[in-house]
């Protein structure tokens, strides 16, 4: 076994962060429901409204509410039929990407099952998206749009806040941007912008899994899509997951902190990518805008998963751009790929590597140091 | 209600000469079946086994007591005071417990008890009274009855039983030897290895992967089939072996339509040199004649070819449909159809050679340092140890 473990499957999900496991040993007392009109449940409903405040804050909200959910594919699903069920009165039509996660393609594909019209834009070679494009797809019955801030596989940043800005002449139109990848990933100012729902999610930066949210901007209004008590203002019914919630707070005001005093993160990838294209049989995919934790590139000759398996022997963990064979037994594809036209030996040899912020680059350099060594052998395995 | 399970052996008693030491081993494979419940109890009786529950549930131990060879048939029994009015109300709560309604039936009593107040037939015949005048419409058939109610007086107290189960039938494992055999993680080779075990084979088994071409996950479906098989037998040695090197060898410098036959005369040279070692007498494969390209007569006989050990084959000559009816009884198939086996298929020829001969086949293996991968290969070795599915 290798001596050194060095995750870079952040983008995947994220280990806990060490305040955040102190704090949620200590969160196990407070067990009260939120709706109990005790001191008990008053406990709990402070520290929900606390960890609500901060979750904002760190979405740079002034003003507008955060509905916790069960995670980010909960929140997704909730922006999509909760505003549809809705909007449906004023026009049938929705524009989103064809670079979407599938917890907000899935939904709008339902939608299209039963009669809405979509305009899937397709990114360039990159994986970028162009802004003219998304304007140009919108008509006169356009009411819904959903955009990812930070795409999931190839890290590639979407232009949201120019497209929330020309969407500010289109009053009737949602517009919904799913930034569970951004998130304490690259700076989110919501004031500034208007964008009217966004997803969060807290396991990508250091919390709990089952826990996400939606922010609402003042003024839009939600149908659920889980009924019951009436909880989060009437949004989302269930008793509220009070010691995910909280942990999420945390570890939201810690995100924001350390990007703050993060300053050379793109430059670290940029050294990266250079260091990983310098190595025989590497292409790396290369948006214009990237964050700077994700990079997706393929090895000539190899599947993903070959590479997954032959780096994780050396106690470095990435993950591979689709899947050989998926819990169904069916080949997947990563769509994302696929739409940025590449070959199906480029989709099939694609991983990815993402990390958070503040990484430290001499772990990035005994990776690289891996995936030279296994390279190297893989090829030589497969006589390349 | 039940206090005792009556183990009855079938093809064992057969053979005259090791009976004693034969029984001994099937003994010895009970206890080991039922070692996971603390009270129970294993003892000979004549051409018996007793496995006495003291207060264990008879229903979980049985069906453990189903999966051992050399079984072939088994009855819960109760044992009650031995007084007549006792004996007669076990044998008509007996007879409310049998899986099926039978419509004709009959008592048997044997009297070990001379002392007894009633003889043999007059106790059958006032039992018999008594169940009959219990449940209307029932009859008594002595030859041909639909259940038996079986009563055994002894100094000690009467034991009744009436249902009689079916065992695993074969023979105890252990009894003909140790081999090795190839689990692939497909369908036919957990059978081939069950019915291996059936014949009293101790099989150890060896697992080939070329990781990181191949998936831990593909390793895991094959340590499920493993435990799965463990019901059947003890605990089972698998023995998890790369030949990644093999591969990536045979890829650089033979023919592309030979690859199959070329790795499984290496897969069997590298059994062979492990086989003094662990006692393998012979190799135990899933291979069924036909089925696919390596498995012809002549793809059989070029790999054969590589190993002096005999090489037996459970499902040679068997219909694809019958080896997945039995895999299904055994519970290997839904492991089986995991899809992670075939994940990687980078080394697999795409038209393999059918009828290879020998000398083709020679030719081609010039090319590789066969003793070189070979030590390779056996560096790689690790042994799991593993016991049966939802062992306590």
């Amino acid at each position: 076994m290798p001596e050194k473990t060095i995750y870079l499957d952040y983008a995947s999900t994220s280990p806990l962060l060490e305040d955040v496991k102190q704090r949620v040993s200590e969160m196990l007392d407070v067990f009260g429901n939120p709706s109990s009109l005790h001191r008990i449940g008053m406990a709990a409903e402070e520290r929900l409204s606390t960890a609500r405040t901060r979750v904002l804050k760190a979405l740079g909200a002034k003003a507008g509410r955060l509905v916790f959910t069960g995670g980010g594919t909960e929140a997704n699903n909730l922006a999509v039929f909760g505003s549809l069920a809705l909007l449906e009165g004023r026009g049938r039509h929705i524009v989103t990407t064809a670079i979407e996660h599938p917890a907000v393609l899935e939904p709008i594909r339902t939608l299209e099952k039963r009669g809405w019209e979509v305009t899937y834009i397709r990114p360039d070679g990159n994986g970028d998206i162009q802004v003219n494009e998304v304007l140009e797809a919108i008509r006169p019955d356009t009411v819904f749009v959903s955009m990812m801030h930070v795409n999931n596989e190839t890290g590639a940043i979407l232009p949201v806040v120019e497209v929330a800005k020309a969407l500010t002449e289109y009053p009737k139109i949602r517009f919904h941007v799913d930034g569970t990848q951004a998130f304490g990933k690259i700076p989110v100012r919501l004031a500034d912008t208007a964008i009217d729902l966004y997803t969060v999610s807290a396991h990508k930066i250091g919390a709990l899994k089952g826990t996400g949210g939606l922010y609402v901007r003042p003024g839009i209004k939600l149908e659920p899509i889980l009924y019951g008590g009436g909880q989060e203002l009437g949004t989302r019914s269930g008793t509220e997951n009070v010691l995910g919630a909280d942990v999420f707070g945390l570890a939201a005001e810690i995100a924001v902190k350390r990007l703050e005093a993060e300053s050379n993160a793109l430059a670290t990838r940029e050294w990266f990518v250079d260091e990983l294209e310098r190595i025989p049989g590497w292409t790396v995919r290369k948006p214009k805008s990237p964050s700077p934790y994700i990079v997706n590139a393929s090895l000539k000759g190899l599947r993903g998963e070959v590479i997954v398996h032959a780096l994780e022997s050396q106690g470095v963990y990435v993950s591979s751009g689709s899947a050989c064979s998926t819990a169904h037994g069916k080949q997947k594809r990563s769509h994302v790929l696929e739409a940025m036209g590449l070959s199906k030996d480029e989709v099939d040899a694609a991983v990815r590597f993402s990390w958070h912020p503040g990484i430290d680059r001499e772990d990035l350099a005994s990776a690289l140091t891996v995936v030279r060594e296994q390279s190297s052998w893989l090829r030589s395995m497969v006589g390349a | 209600m039940f206090d005792h399970i009556l183990v009855r052996y079938g093809e064992i008693n057969t053979k005259g000469q090791n009976r004693s030491q034969l029984e001994r081993l099937l003994m010895n494979n009970v206890q080991q079946a039922v070692k996971a419940w603390e009270a129970v109890n294993v003892r000979r009786i004549s051409s018996r086994i007793l496995v006495q529950l003291n207060g264990t549930p008879a229903e979980p131990v049985l069906t453990r007591l189903t999966k051992v060879f050399g079984i072939s048939s088994l009855s819960p029994v109760m044992a009650v005071r031995a007084d007549v009015e006792t004996i007669t109300e076990a044998a008509n709560q007996l007879f409310d417990k049998l899986p099926t309604v039978p419509r004709t039936f009959k008592v048997e009593v044997k009297r070990g008890n001379k002392r007894f107040v009633m003889d043999s037939p007059t106790l059958a015949g006032y039992v018999g009274e008594a169940v009959l005048s219990a449940h209307a419409g029932l009859i008594v058939d002595v030859h041909h009855p639909d259940a038996t109610i079986h009563i055994d007086v002894r100094d000690e107290g009467a034991y009744l039983y009436a249902e009689k189960v079916e065992g695993a039938a074969g023979l105890p494992v252990g009894m003909s030897g140790r081999v090795c055999a190839l689990l692939s993680g497909g369908i036919d080779s957990p059978v081939a290895v069950w019915k291996a075990m059936k014949r009293g084979l101790q099989v150890d088994l060896v697992h080939f992967h070329s990781f990181p071409f191949t998936s831990e996950r593909a390793q895991r479906k094959v340590e499920e089939l493993t435990s799965t098989l463990a019901e059947w037998s003890r605990d089972l040695n698998l023995h998890l072996i790369s030949v990644t090197e093999t591969q990536a060898a045979i890829q650089k410098s033979c023919p592309e339509a030979l690859r199959t036959i070329l790795l499984r005369r290496m897969m069997f040279r590298i059994c062979e040199a492990l086989a003094a070692r662990r006692g393998w007498l012979a190799l135990v494969t899933g291979d069924s004649l036909g089925q696919v390209a390596s498995q012809t007569l002549e793809g059989i006989y070029a790999v054969d070819s590589a190993t002096s050990l005999s090489v037996l084959r459970p499902v040679g000559m068997e219909d694809k449909q019958d080896i997945i009816n039995v895999a299904r009884r055994i519970g290997t198939f839904e492991t089986s159809i995991q899809p992670y086996d075939d994940c990687c298929s980078i080394f697999a020829p795409r038209h393999p050679k059918t009828h290879p001969t020998l000398k083709e086949v020679e030719r081609a293996e010039e090319k590789l340092d066969v003793q070189q991968l070979v030590d390779t290969a056996l560096h790689s070795v690790e042994v799991k140890r593993i016991s049966a599915t939802g062992a306590l």
